[in-house]
């Protein structure tokens, strides 16, 4: 079991440290951390979901309402919906931090 | 040992209406270097709420209403699911050398995980999504989505 628990770990504090980097808020308290990182997120995950192709729609709203349904599947439901879904993530990240008025440092290739 | 007895760098708390969360050396016009502050917490969170909720609106409008709704309580679940485990230390996990979160967000994550922080802190959710989504594209990731997130 636990080798899974520790990969499900590193996913959570990965994106953690890596929102945390790019929004440049390494210095606030833990709490306006998760604050901004949440807002953050919420940000970038709609403006993915608003680059879904029309017709893989229903099939993202399919997923999110299976009671089965988990993280992998919505990730690939994701990236099967979103064409060139690398260059769109990094588009949208990109944009996202400049709407915090920082500059992007992480996302460079 | 707990997270709570460990010092963390910049840790201090400070008047979120004040604090800035970066400061930067910018070259002025006339090529002096000045100190420039980046935007308060406050600041970065009410500009960037008019826009969440304008986005919202665009993904109700082609999702349907409470999709988003539907999406926070998923990411949730998935999260709560994920931090109720309470099964190891952060000992075990350094002792382990597995790399422990350089932020103090990714520490309080771990420390609720592992049972020394009674609970998490506002938020959470979306940001366990995007940590999914992001997940594979980290310099060094594994490269094998953990099979367990599948259930719930």
């Amino acid at each position: 079991m636990h080798h899974d628990i520790v990969q499900q770990f590193e996913v959570l504090a990965g994106g953690s440290d890596h929102i945390v980097e790019i929004l440049g808020i390494h210095d606030v308290s833990v709490e306006d951390q998760a604050l901004l990182a949440d807002r953050f997120a919420d940000i970038v995950l709609k403006r993915l979901l608003l680059r879904v192709s029309d017709d893989r729609i229903e099939d993202v709203k399919r997923v999110l309402s299976e009671e089965t349904s988990g993280p992998e599947s919505f990730v690939s439901v994701l990236k099967a919906s979103i064409p060139d879904f690398d260059d769109r993530l990094r588009e949208v990240m990109d944009q996202t931090v400049a709407d915090f008025r920082l500059p992007s440092r992480t996302m460079r290739k | 040992m707990p997270f709570e007895e460990r010092p963390v760098v910049g840790a201090t708390e400070k008047n979120k209406e004040t604090e800035t969360v970066e400061e930067r050396m910018v070259v002025t016009s006339e090529g002096d270097l000045k100190t420039e502050q980046g935007p308060t917490v406050d600041e970065m969170l009410s500009r960037t709420e008019k826009l969440s909720d304008q986005l919202e609106e665009e993904v109700i409008h082609r999702y349907g209403g409470g999709f988003v709704t539907k999406l926070r309580e998923k990411m949730a679940g998935w999260s709560e699911a994920l931090l109720q485990k309470g099964e190891k230390t952060v000992d075990w996990f350094e002792k382990k050398g597995i790399p422990l979160p350089k932020s103090k967000l990714g520490m309080r994550l771990l420390s609720v995980g592992v049972g020394t922080a009674g609970s998490f802190i506002p938020g959470g959710a979306m940001l366990w999504g995007l940590s999914i989504v992001l997940w594979k594209r980290e310099p060094g990731a594994r490269k094998e989505f953990p099979s367990e997130l599948a259930t719930e």
